[in-house]
Protein backbone atom coordinates (compact mmCIF):
# COMPACT_ATOMS: atom_id res chain seq x y z
CA UNK A 1 0.00 0.00 0.00
CA UNK A 2 1.32 2.70 -1.37
CA UNK A 3 0.83 6.91 -1.24
CA UNK A 4 0.84 8.51 -4.62
CA UNK A 5 2.15 12.53 -4.69
CA UNK A 6 2.20 14.56 -7.33
CA UNK A 7 2.98 18.46 -6.84
CA UNK A 8 0.84 20.71 -9.07
CA UNK A 9 1.99 22.54 -12.23
CA UNK A 10 0.30 25.73 -14.22
CA UNK A 11 -1.41 22.63 -16.00
CA UNK A 12 -1.95 19.80 -13.91
CA UNK A 13 -3.30 19.80 -10.47
CA UNK A 14 -1.93 18.68 -6.94
CA UNK A 15 -2.57 14.98 -6.40
CA UNK A 16 -2.03 13.82 -3.00
CA UNK A 17 -3.71 9.85 -2.58
CA UNK A 18 -2.91 8.55 0.60
CA UNK A 19 -3.48 5.17 2.59
CA UNK A 20 -3.54 6.90 5.80
CA UNK A 21 -5.72 8.21 5.91
CA UNK A 22 -7.48 7.04 3.22
CA UNK A 23 -7.66 10.00 1.24
CA UNK A 24 -7.80 11.63 -2.45
CA UNK A 25 -6.93 14.99 -3.20
CA UNK A 26 -6.46 16.92 -6.67
CA UNK A 27 -6.33 20.51 -6.24
CA UNK A 28 -5.27 23.18 -8.91
CA UNK A 29 -6.04 23.37 -12.24
CA UNK A 30 -6.18 20.18 -14.87
CA UNK A 31 -5.76 21.44 -18.38
CA UNK A 32 -3.20 19.04 -20.00
CA UNK A 33 -3.13 18.30 -23.39
CA UNK A 34 -3.06 14.53 -22.51
CA UNK A 35 -4.97 13.96 -19.88
CA UNK A 36 -5.59 10.45 -20.39
CA UNK A 37 -1.76 10.15 -19.78
CA UNK A 38 -2.03 11.93 -16.34
CA UNK A 39 -4.68 10.42 -14.95
CA UNK A 40 -3.40 6.98 -15.92
CA UNK A 41 -1.29 6.36 -12.49
CA UNK A 42 -4.73 7.86 -9.98
CA UNK A 43 -6.73 5.16 -12.36
CA UNK A 44 -4.05 2.41 -11.32
CA UNK A 45 -3.99 3.58 -7.73
CA UNK A 46 -7.67 3.33 -7.53
CA UNK A 47 -7.56 0.02 -8.70
CA UNK A 48 -4.77 -0.99 -6.64
CA UNK A 49 -6.26 0.02 -3.63
CA UNK A 50 -10.01 0.06 -3.27
CA UNK A 51 -12.05 -2.14 -2.37
CA UNK A 52 -15.70 -3.39 -0.45
CA UNK A 53 -12.97 -4.09 2.24
CA UNK A 54 -11.34 -0.93 2.22
CA UNK A 55 -12.18 2.10 4.89
CA UNK A 56 -13.91 4.69 3.47
CA UNK A 57 -12.73 6.80 1.25
CA UNK A 58 -12.85 10.76 1.21
CA UNK A 59 -12.51 12.35 -2.54
CA UNK A 60 -11.34 16.13 -2.15
CA UNK A 61 -11.93 17.98 -5.55
CA UNK A 62 -10.86 21.63 -5.27
CA UNK A 63 -10.28 22.57 -9.07
CA UNK A 64 -10.41 26.01 -10.55
CA UNK A 65 -10.22 24.75 -14.05
CA UNK A 66 -9.99 21.35 -15.88
CA UNK A 67 -10.43 20.51 -19.59
CA UNK A 68 -12.88 18.69 -21.38
CA UNK A 69 -10.82 15.94 -21.32
CA UNK A 70 -9.93 16.11 -17.82
CA UNK A 71 -13.88 16.24 -16.99
CA UNK A 72 -13.76 12.59 -19.04
CA UNK A 73 -10.85 10.91 -17.03
CA UNK A 74 -12.28 12.65 -13.66
CA UNK A 75 -15.48 10.82 -14.68
CA UNK A 76 -13.80 7.74 -15.17
CA UNK A 77 -11.66 7.84 -11.55
CA UNK A 78 -14.92 8.60 -10.14
CA UNK A 79 -16.85 5.30 -12.05
CA UNK A 80 -13.52 3.38 -11.03
CA UNK A 81 -14.13 4.18 -6.99
CA UNK A 82 -17.89 3.73 -7.24
CA UNK A 83 -17.36 0.46 -9.51
CA UNK A 84 -14.67 -0.72 -6.53
CA UNK A 85 -17.27 -0.63 -3.97
CA UNK A 86 -15.34 1.19 -1.92
CA UNK A 87 -17.27 3.12 0.75
CA UNK A 88 -16.57 6.68 -0.10
CA UNK A 89 -17.64 10.64 0.10
CA UNK A 90 -17.02 12.98 -2.75
CA UNK A 91 -16.28 16.90 -1.10
CA UNK A 92 -16.39 19.07 -4.33
CA UNK A 93 -15.31 22.27 -3.53
CA UNK A 94 -16.39 25.57 -5.68
CA UNK A 95 -15.87 29.44 -5.38
CA UNK A 96 -18.47 30.78 -3.96
CA UNK A 97 -19.25 33.44 -7.27
CA UNK A 98 -18.10 29.92 -9.87
CA UNK A 99 -21.59 28.98 -10.51
CA UNK A 100 -20.05 26.99 -13.49
CA UNK A 101 -18.18 24.88 -10.90
CA UNK A 102 -20.79 24.27 -9.22
CA UNK A 103 -23.21 23.16 -11.60
CA UNK A 104 -20.04 20.87 -12.70
CA UNK A 105 -20.23 19.33 -9.35
CA UNK A 106 -24.05 18.97 -9.85
CA UNK A 107 -23.82 17.08 -12.79
CA UNK A 108 -20.94 14.63 -11.60
CA UNK A 109 -23.50 14.00 -8.40
CA UNK A 110 -26.14 13.20 -11.06
CA UNK A 111 -23.65 10.88 -13.16
CA UNK A 112 -22.19 9.36 -10.07
CA UNK A 113 -23.64 6.57 -7.70
CA UNK A 114 -21.52 8.34 -4.64
CA UNK A 115 -22.12 10.93 -1.69
CA UNK A 116 -21.40 14.17 -3.24
CA UNK A 117 -21.24 17.30 -0.54
CA UNK A 118 -20.90 20.32 -3.25
CA UNK A 119 -18.92 22.89 -0.79
CA UNK A 120 -18.55 26.77 -1.08
CA UNK A 121 -15.33 28.08 -0.20
CA UNK A 122 -14.41 32.35 -0.61
CA UNK A 123 -11.89 33.05 -3.51
CA UNK A 124 -9.30 32.38 -1.12
CA UNK A 125 -10.10 28.83 -0.76
CA UNK A 126 -11.45 28.64 2.82
CA UNK A 127 -14.68 26.69 3.08
CA UNK B 1 10.42 30.32 -33.97
CA UNK B 2 7.53 28.98 -35.35
CA UNK B 3 4.50 31.45 -35.40
CA UNK B 4 4.04 34.77 -34.35
CA UNK B 5 2.58 35.72 -31.31
CA UNK B 6 1.32 39.52 -30.53
CA UNK B 7 0.73 39.62 -27.38
CA UNK B 8 0.67 43.25 -26.85
CA UNK B 9 -3.13 45.11 -26.41
CA UNK B 10 -3.70 47.67 -29.21
CA UNK B 11 -6.74 48.61 -31.01
CA UNK B 12 -5.60 47.31 -34.70
CA UNK B 13 -6.01 43.98 -36.04
CA UNK B 14 -7.90 42.30 -38.95
CA UNK B 15 -10.76 40.40 -37.73
CA UNK B 16 -10.92 36.92 -39.38
CA UNK B 17 -14.07 37.64 -41.05
CA UNK B 18 -13.79 40.82 -42.13
CA UNK B 19 -16.16 42.79 -39.73
CA UNK B 20 -14.86 43.64 -36.59
CA UNK B 21 -16.56 44.65 -33.21
CA UNK B 22 -17.02 48.13 -32.34
CA UNK B 23 -14.79 49.61 -29.35
CA UNK B 24 -12.61 46.35 -29.53
CA UNK B 25 -9.26 45.83 -27.92
CA UNK B 26 -7.18 43.20 -29.40
CA UNK B 27 -5.86 41.20 -26.57
CA UNK B 28 -3.64 38.38 -28.00
CA UNK B 29 -3.24 36.84 -31.53
CA UNK B 30 -1.66 34.35 -33.01
CA UNK B 31 -0.80 32.64 -36.45
CA UNK B 32 1.14 29.60 -36.67
CA UNK B 33 1.87 25.87 -35.86
CA UNK B 34 0.50 25.12 -31.92
CA UNK B 35 2.66 23.39 -29.90
CA UNK B 36 2.33 22.63 -26.09
CA UNK B 37 4.55 26.20 -24.87
CA UNK B 38 2.11 28.23 -27.11
CA UNK B 39 -0.98 26.70 -25.96
CA UNK B 40 0.14 27.37 -22.42
CA UNK B 41 1.35 30.73 -23.05
CA UNK B 42 -2.00 31.74 -24.31
CA UNK B 43 -4.06 30.37 -21.45
CA UNK B 44 -1.78 32.23 -19.22
CA UNK B 45 -2.15 35.24 -21.47
CA UNK B 46 -5.82 35.37 -21.14
CA UNK B 47 -6.05 34.33 -17.16
CA UNK B 48 -3.52 37.52 -17.30
CA UNK B 49 -5.49 40.22 -19.13
CA UNK B 50 -9.10 39.13 -17.92
CA UNK B 51 -7.70 39.42 -14.31
CA UNK B 52 -7.44 43.33 -15.67
CA UNK B 53 -10.96 43.74 -15.67
CA UNK B 54 -13.54 44.39 -13.63
CA UNK B 55 -15.58 41.59 -14.43
CA UNK B 56 -17.87 38.68 -12.51
CA UNK B 57 -16.16 35.60 -11.43
CA UNK B 58 -17.88 33.41 -13.77
CA UNK B 59 -17.17 35.44 -16.56
CA UNK B 60 -13.63 35.76 -16.25
CA UNK B 61 -13.13 32.07 -15.45
CA UNK B 62 -15.40 31.69 -18.82
CA UNK B 63 -13.02 33.46 -21.14
CA UNK B 64 -10.25 31.53 -19.77
CA UNK B 65 -11.95 28.19 -20.06
CA UNK B 66 -13.42 29.00 -23.40
CA UNK B 67 -9.99 30.23 -24.45
CA UNK B 68 -8.37 26.72 -23.32
CA UNK B 69 -11.02 24.10 -25.26
CA UNK B 70 -10.36 26.24 -28.59
CA UNK B 71 -7.00 26.75 -28.04
CA UNK B 72 -6.00 23.25 -27.26
CA UNK B 73 -8.46 22.23 -30.33
CA UNK B 74 -6.08 23.81 -32.15
CA UNK B 75 -3.32 21.22 -30.81
CA UNK B 76 -5.00 18.33 -31.28
CA UNK B 77 -7.18 18.94 -34.76
CA UNK B 78 -5.01 21.14 -36.94
CA UNK B 79 -3.20 18.80 -38.73
CA UNK B 80 -3.45 19.95 -42.29
CA UNK B 81 -2.50 23.41 -40.98
CA UNK B 82 0.82 24.95 -41.77
CA UNK B 83 2.45 28.42 -40.34
CA UNK B 84 0.01 30.42 -42.51
CA UNK B 85 -3.22 28.85 -42.18
CA UNK B 86 -3.83 28.07 -37.62
CA UNK B 87 -4.62 31.57 -36.12
CA UNK B 88 -6.31 32.27 -32.86
CA UNK B 89 -7.63 35.61 -31.98
CA UNK B 90 -9.25 37.53 -28.70
CA UNK B 91 -10.55 40.99 -28.42
CA UNK B 92 -12.44 42.21 -25.44
CA UNK B 93 -14.63 44.82 -25.68
CA UNK B 94 -16.74 46.80 -22.79
CA UNK B 95 -19.51 44.14 -22.52
CA UNK B 96 -18.00 40.87 -23.27
CA UNK B 97 -14.95 38.69 -24.93
CA UNK B 98 -14.09 37.45 -28.44
CA UNK B 99 -12.24 34.05 -28.91
CA UNK B 100 -11.56 33.09 -32.18
CA UNK B 101 -9.68 30.35 -34.39
CA UNK B 102 -8.88 29.01 -37.58
CA UNK B 103 -7.74 26.24 -39.05
CA UNK B 104 -7.70 24.13 -42.47
CA UNK B 105 -10.04 21.52 -42.63
CA UNK B 106 -10.87 18.67 -44.99
CA UNK B 107 -14.48 18.03 -46.80
CA UNK B 108 -15.34 15.54 -44.40
CA UNK B 109 -13.93 17.03 -41.53
CA UNK B 110 -16.54 20.27 -42.71
CA UNK B 111 -19.26 18.36 -43.22
CA UNK B 112 -18.86 16.62 -39.71
CA UNK B 113 -18.33 20.13 -37.95
CA UNK B 114 -21.15 21.77 -39.04
CA UNK B 115 -23.68 18.91 -38.44
CA UNK B 116 -22.34 18.33 -34.89
CA UNK B 117 -22.66 22.12 -34.05
CA UNK B 118 -25.94 22.62 -36.22
CA UNK B 119 -27.45 19.99 -33.75
CA UNK B 120 -25.99 21.66 -30.45
CA UNK B 121 -27.03 24.69 -31.09
CA UNK B 122 -30.72 23.72 -31.83
CA UNK B 123 -31.03 23.10 -28.32
CA UNK B 124 -32.25 24.70 -25.56
CA UNK B 125 -29.80 25.11 -22.65
CA UNK B 126 -31.64 22.60 -20.57
CA UNK B 127 -31.06 19.84 -23.42
CA UNK B 128 -28.22 20.77 -23.69
CA UNK B 129 -26.39 20.53 -20.28
CA UNK B 130 -28.36 17.11 -19.95
CA UNK B 131 -26.83 15.77 -23.43
CA UNK B 132 -23.51 17.13 -22.31
CA UNK B 133 -24.16 14.74 -18.86
CA UNK B 134 -24.84 11.96 -21.15
CA UNK B 135 -21.66 12.46 -22.84
CA UNK B 136 -19.76 12.52 -19.85
CA UNK B 137 -21.07 9.55 -18.56
CA UNK B 138 -20.74 7.65 -21.88
CA UNK B 139 -17.08 5.60 -21.58
CA UNK B 140 -16.39 6.84 -25.38
CA UNK B 141 -13.33 9.42 -25.73
CA UNK B 142 -11.44 10.60 -28.17
CA UNK B 143 -7.69 9.97 -28.59
CA UNK B 144 -7.03 12.81 -27.44
CA UNK B 145 -9.81 12.01 -24.12
CA UNK B 146 -12.64 14.59 -24.79
CA UNK B 147 -14.91 12.03 -26.44
CA UNK B 148 -17.23 14.90 -28.29
CA UNK B 149 -17.32 17.16 -25.14
CA UNK B 150 -15.52 20.13 -26.25
CA UNK B 151 -18.24 21.60 -28.31
CA UNK B 152 -20.76 21.37 -25.47
CA UNK B 153 -18.26 22.60 -22.92
CA UNK B 154 -18.21 25.54 -25.29
CA UNK B 155 -21.42 25.97 -25.99
CA UNK B 156 -22.63 26.10 -22.61
CA UNK B 157 -20.17 28.12 -21.49
CA UNK B 158 -20.88 30.79 -24.04
CA UNK B 159 -24.69 30.34 -23.73
CA UNK B 160 -24.94 29.07 -27.25
CA UNK B 161 -23.18 31.72 -28.86
CA UNK B 162 -20.54 29.81 -30.82
CA UNK B 163 -19.92 30.38 -34.19
CA UNK B 164 -18.87 28.74 -37.07
CA UNK B 165 -18.13 29.69 -40.46
CA UNK B 166 -16.00 28.67 -43.06
CA UNK B 167 -14.36 29.89 -45.97
CA UNK B 168 -12.59 28.06 -49.31
CA UNK B 169 -8.63 27.48 -48.66
CA UNK B 170 -8.04 25.10 -52.39
CA UNK B 171 -9.80 22.61 -53.96
CA UNK B 172 -9.77 20.37 -51.36
CA UNK B 173 -9.78 22.58 -48.04
CA UNK B 174 -11.51 25.16 -46.09
CA UNK B 175 -10.76 27.64 -43.41
CA UNK B 176 -13.11 26.39 -39.98
CA UNK B 177 -13.61 29.83 -38.38
CA UNK B 178 -15.20 29.40 -34.80
CA UNK B 179 -15.87 32.31 -32.76
CA UNK B 180 -17.03 32.22 -29.44
CA UNK B 181 -18.36 34.86 -27.67
CA UNK B 182 -18.36 35.53 -24.23
CA UNK B 183 -21.11 38.21 -22.10
CA UNK B 184 -18.52 39.78 -20.00
CA UNK B 185 -19.55 43.50 -19.04
CA UNK B 186 -17.61 45.70 -16.57
CA UNK B 187 -18.85 45.65 -13.20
Amino acid sequence: MNDFRLDGTSKTPKVELTVDPFSMLLSGRSIPENSIEFYRPLMEWVQAHCGADKPRLEINIRLEYFNTSSSKCLMDLLKRVELSKNEAVVNWYYEEDDEDMLEAGEDYDEIIELPFRLIATESNGNA
Amino acid sequence: MNGVICAQTGPAFVWPTGSRPSEATLECSFQGKVTEPITDFLVLWLEERSLMFSIPTRQRKRVVRVGTELVQNLFHHAPLGTENDTRFLAVSTPSRWLISTCNRVDGSTKELLASRLNGLQAQTPEERRNSHRFTLAQGTRSRHGGGGVGFQEILRKTNGQLRLEFLPFDRNSWLAIFTAQIEAPHE
